[in-house]
Parts: structure tokens; sequence; C-alpha cells
């Protein structure tokens, strides 16, 4: 019969073999400083800024954007809803900022802008949560981008090609000194946590 | 000759096969230097003395070759002080001019044209020099200056002192063609019976576009309009004519754009034959941006890509799809903003600190295509026109916006009063009502007493 270990001993022996391991982290890629994540976005990998029509997630993307003025930005819509006069007043220039309104061509679109490597941070807005994230992501890697992802509900399918997934929502309060509040919903993967350990 | 003077090499010659067409090559050399010259379907001469501080020769000599690959030419290259020993060097494979064997003298008698008849004679008299016991220029130059006189025809002394002291030479100008034009076969070997897929075809046009690209660059100029004919098998012809948003210097970005347009074109048509050969008709140029590439900037290079990437969108996409916004200076919010499609240019804005607004007032970052009419329950109840239903918490406003009277004919303009409305998931409405304007059936009375009566209007998400 094994010798059984109290909690307190396996904990230590279990920090025991975590000394032995090192640290283990992801591989270090680049990221764009965001003050609202501490963590920052990746450069070259896919995040997800979701919540409700109306939630506060283009805001969120808008203050990225606002924080980096001098990294040139494209926003690509699948509709025409996109209203670029709300941009100036979070503090983006809109003469950094490329439109496009791709339709059905969304990832053609997509892929197009990443492969030409000019711009550092790519705004995706697809209606239809049906994208190749894959191959989105090799292009955003490819072009050591950062690739946000806004949709109304977070992605089904392909979830791992994800760098981060944040869950956006407004405060309940018109003058709240928090007005979005963001979850960052990957980390609560529990190998998530154990790789950001 | 010259092995007594300080040997500055000067001229590049390109020596090839005879019978090989060289004009579109010449052409494509001018990037190098401005004094070009030709021995019809034979050579290339490329006068780099001035040019010298540009290219070392080793780089000349890397550059050229690579320059006669992209044209499927393999040749011989050599650099003298002149174009006749240039050629004859090349010709004769042997670096020391004084071991030429004395037929290079035919090339120092008529070094950029064929003479039939000059030949014959300056090979009469080599024949000469060979019975008297002489085999090379070395030998030839070194006769003393009264035998040559006495003793050889009027031509062998013409040769013999501008072997000894480098008489100039007149380099015939070579003028390229009007036309541009590339053409290129997909019969082959490789190719099989033509091309029937994009693939195949755009594996054929590269060459025939990096050969157009390096002929307008030798001229300093850039494509801006062209036109691509595709040979169909049974005598089928289909001509595409392709405007470029921007004039392009680099043939993979036009590559890109080719690909593109081919496709689209393919989807709405679809190949009736497998294509047996392209041409490329130049049709319309712009003068170029010949420089040293800046080891410090890639601007250049990001402002080919950015057009490149604007035309490949715009025209897949459509016109009016690829903008950058401006505000304009309107208070209807559906006019608050334009597209600018025209004079886009890389690097996006302008440099220095951001150049915002000094007030800008709180919109939405989603406005619908039309405002739809929002039903106001009982008991702070929303219905969205897509039967959306939210819990109204809060409002804020209104906020009247008011103008446009110029716009109508009866002067009214518009008149609306917005409210921004926080809802029990999260989300944030931007509504309006109109002053005055009875509410219709739909909407019953609102949490807004003093507005009980009017109708209201979903405009917007604070997305």
């Amino acid at each position: 019969m094994p010798p059984t270990l109290s909690p307190a001993a396996k904990r230590q022996a279990v920090e025991a073999l975590r000394a032995r391991l090192g640290p283990v982290r992801p591989p270090s890629r680049d990221v764009l400083s965001f003050s609202e994540l501490p963590s920052g976005v990746s450069k070259g990998g896919l995040t997800e800024v979701f919540g409700a029509p109306g939630g506060g997630k283009a805001e969120f993307v808008a203050r990225l954007l606002a924080e980096h003025p001098a990294e040139p930005a494209a926003w690509i819509e699948a509709g025409a809803t996109f209203s670029p006069a709300g941009l100036p007043c979070h503090g983006v220039r809109l003469d950094r900022l490329l439109l496009i309104e791709a339709g059905a061509e969304l990832e053609w679109t997509a892929l197009q802008v990443l492969r030409s490597g000019l711009f550092k941070i790519v705004v995706l807005n697809p209606q239809a949560p049906c994208l190749p994230l894959r191959r989105l992501q090799a292009g955003a890697e490819a072009a050591k981008a950062a690739l946000l992802l806004l949709g109304d509900g977070p992605l089904a399918e392909d979830r791992w090609a994800l760098s981060a997934s944040i869950q956006v929502q407004r405060s309940l309060r018109l003058h709240s000194p928090d007005p979005i509040r963001w979850t960052d919903t990957r980390k609560q993967l529990p190998w998530k946590q154990a790789v950001n350990m | 000759m010259e092995t007594s003077r300080e040997y500055v090499e000067q001229v590049a010659c390109l020596f090839f096969k005879a019978g090989t067409p060289l004009d579109p090559l010449a052409e494509a050399c001018f990037r190098f230097s401005s004094k070009i010259a030709l021995r019809r379907d034979e050579a290339v001469f490329v006068e780099t003395g001035r040019s010298r501080w540009l290219y070392t020769q080793p780089s000349l000599d890397a550059k050229l070759r690579a320059l006669s690959r992209r044209f499927g030419l393999a040749a011989r290259l050599s650099f003298a002080g002149n174009a006749a020993t240039a050629l004859a060097i090349a010709r004769f494979n042997e670096s020391r001019p004084a071991c030429l064997p004395l037929e290079a003298l035919v090339d120092y008698a008529s070094p950029f044209e064929r003479n039939p008849e000059l030949s014959k004679s300056v090979m009469a008299m080599v024949a000469k020099l060979r019975s008297l016991g002489l085999a090379s220029l070395g030998d030839f130059t070194g006769l003393p200056a009264l035998q040559v006189g006495s003793r050889f025809p009027p031509e062998a002394a013409g040769l013999w002192q501008s072997l000894r002291q480098g008489a100039p030479e007149l380099w015939p100008p070579f003028k390229p063609a009007e036309l541009i034009e590339e053409r290129s076969s997909l019969l082959g070997p490789e190719q099989g019976q033509g091309c029937v897929n994009l693939e195949g075809l755009l594996f054929g046009l590269k060459p025939a576009l990096e050969r157009l690209m390096a002929r307008l660059r030798g001229r300093d100029l850039r494509l801006s309009t062209f036109e691509l004919g595709l040979d169909l098998d049974r005598k089928i012809q289909r001509v595409l004519r392709f405007k470029l948003p921007l004039p392009q210097s680099g043939p993979l970005e036009l590559l890109r754009l080719v690909h593109e347009r081919l496709g689209a074109e393919f989807q709405r048509r679809s190949l009736p034959a497998p294509v047996i050969a392209v041409h490329i008709k130049v049709i319309e140029t712009a003068p170029g941006a010949a420089r040293q590439v800046d080891l410090f900037s890639k601007q250049e290079e990001e402002s080919e890509a950015f057009h490149s990437l604007l035309g490949r969108l715009s025209q897949r996409l459509g016109p009016g799809k690829v903008y950058q916004a401006g505000l304009s200076q309107r208070y209807r919010p559906e006019r608050a903003w334009a597209k600018r499609t025209d004079g886009l240019a890389w690097p996006l804005g302008q440099k220095g600190p951001a150049p915002l607004p000094l007030f800008q007032p709180r919109r939405p970052l989603r406005l619908l295509l039309r405002p739809q009419p929002l039903l106001v329950a009982r008991g702070s109840d929303l219905r969205g026109p897509q039967g959306q239903r939210w819990k109204l918490l809060e409002a804020e406003g209104p906020e009247r916006l008011c103008g446009d009277w110029e716009q109508d004919e009866a002067c009214r303009g518009f008149v609306r009063d917005y409210f921004r409305l926080v809802c029990g998931g999260g989300e944030n409405l931007w509504v309006f009502c109109v002053p005055g304007k009875e509410l219709e059936a739909l909407a019953e009375p609102g949490p807004w007493a003093e507005r009980q009566g009017e109708a209201f209007y979903l405009h917007g998400f604070f997305d």
C-alpha cells in the first residue's frame, strides 16, 4: 500500500516539482500595451472581444487604437452600420484608420490586409461567427499584427486559435467611474491558469 | 593597346550567341547607364565609367547576369576600357587583351555592327599576318610603326594605331521601341498544351511581367495602364484592360493585382479553351521615382504595397468600399462623417501630434442604416424592430440636434431630441424622438414622463 501524504506534504511535493520544472510560460510574443488589459494585446495573435450589441466592445477597441496613434490600423466590417464619427471622442485619429466594408468577402479581405504587412492593428467585425480562425491566426502571426475579432457572443469553434477572449460589459449606471468592464474568459480555462501561473 | 596605360574598366559587354534578339535587354540596361549600344543580335554594351561610384564591378557583374537571366538569356560578360576590347574578350573568352587571337581584329574594326566586307578584308590581312608568324594581338601591336604602314593595307595601320593608342569610339545611340510589349508562350514541355487554370497562367505570366517591369525601370517609368491579352486555343483572344489605382514599378504587386482580376474574371466567364500565349501591352505610364534604396526607410515599398492592396480590394469589393473617414460639419448624425476614397496615401495620416477636434460630442459607433421605430412598452420595457427586448434602467438626454434647413425646399430641416438609454444587459442605445410628432399607434407611454405621447426611434448603439 503506498504511503499516504498529508495535504500539506502534497502541496510541498508539488511545489518542489514546480521549482524543478521552472516557470511554465507560453512562447513569448510581442504585445501591444493596453491600459485596460494588463497582459496587453498579442501581436501576431487573435483576440476575441465580444459582448451584447451596444455593450461597449467597439469602444473597448477604440481605446486601444487611441493608445497607439502611431500604429496604422484597418477596421474591416461585414456590414455598413459602423459610424466612424463616434471614434474621435475616444481619442482615435481617423486619418490613421483605413475602413473597409467587406460584405461577404470578409475573410479574403482580412487575409489581404494582413498579408500586406502594413497594418499592426486589424479589427474585424464578422456578422456571422464562421471564420477560418486558423488561417487568420497564421496571417496575423506572419504580419505580426494584432487581430481583434468583434462579436456579439463567443466563437463556438476553433477557440484554440485565440490568444485571448475578452468579454466586455457596460456598467449599468450612466456615469459610473468604471463604465466598461471586461473579463478575459480564456484565463478561466484550467490549462490557461496553469500556463499563466 | 592599353597595356601600357592605367587600365580603367568602363565598358561592360554582354555577349550572346548570334541571333538572339537583344533590344528588350538593352532597354532594361538603361537603369545602369544612359549610354547603351547594341551590336545587333549579338552583344549589348553598357558604358559604366560615369556610374562607377554607384556600382562596383562585382556588383554590376552580378546585376547584369541576373538581368540577362530574367530575359531568359545566358550572357558571357566582360569589362574593358573600350567596347571593342570588351567584345573581343567576351567573344574569345580570353581576359588578357594581348593574348587575344588576330581574328579579334574584326571586332576592333567594327565593334558595333557587322560589316561583311570589312570583315573579309580584315580576315585577309589576318591571314597575311599569320603567314608572317604572328598569332596574337600582342604580336601585332609589337610591330614597328613603319613596317605596318608600308607592308600592310591602310586598315592595318588604323587598327594598329587604335590598339596602341586607344582611339575614341563613336557609340551609335540605342533607341528602344516606342511600344513596350511582352509576350510569353505557354506551350512547351513544362506547360504542356497550354494553361487551363489560373495558377498555371500566372506561372507563365510572371516572367513576362518581370521583363516588362525591368524594361520600364530602364526607362524610369512606372506602369499605370496596360492590356493583357490571352491567346486561347482555337484562335480565340481575350483582352483585359487594367487601370492601376497607383502606377506600379514592382512585378510582385502587379502580379497580385492581375491574380485578383483574373480570378474574378474566370469566375464570371470561364475559359472556353486552354491559354496558349499571353501578351502584355503598355498603354499608359507615369514617371518613375528611380533612386537608390533607402536603407533607413521602407516608405517607398510600403507605399506601393498599400496602393496595390487598395487596388485589389477596390477591384473585388467594388467602388466606395475602401475608404478613410473624415468628419463633416453636419449635425445630422448620418451625415456627420464622409467617406474619402480618393488620394489615399501611405503612410496614413500626418506625422506629429494628433489633430483631434477640440470638442467631440459623444456619438455611437453603430448607426442603423435607417432609424427604426422603438416600441416603449409598459414597465420600462423596450422592444426593438427585430423583436429585441431591453429593460430600461437609466436615460440621459435630451440632446437636441437640428439643422439642414437648406437641404429641403420647405426649409424645415430636421429636429430631433436624442437620448442615451442604459438597459439591463449593459446595452447603451441611442434613440430619438421628433418634438411635436405624435406617438404612433405602436408605442405606449414610456418612462420619460415629459415625453409621453411622442414617437421614439432607435438610431444606434454605443457599441
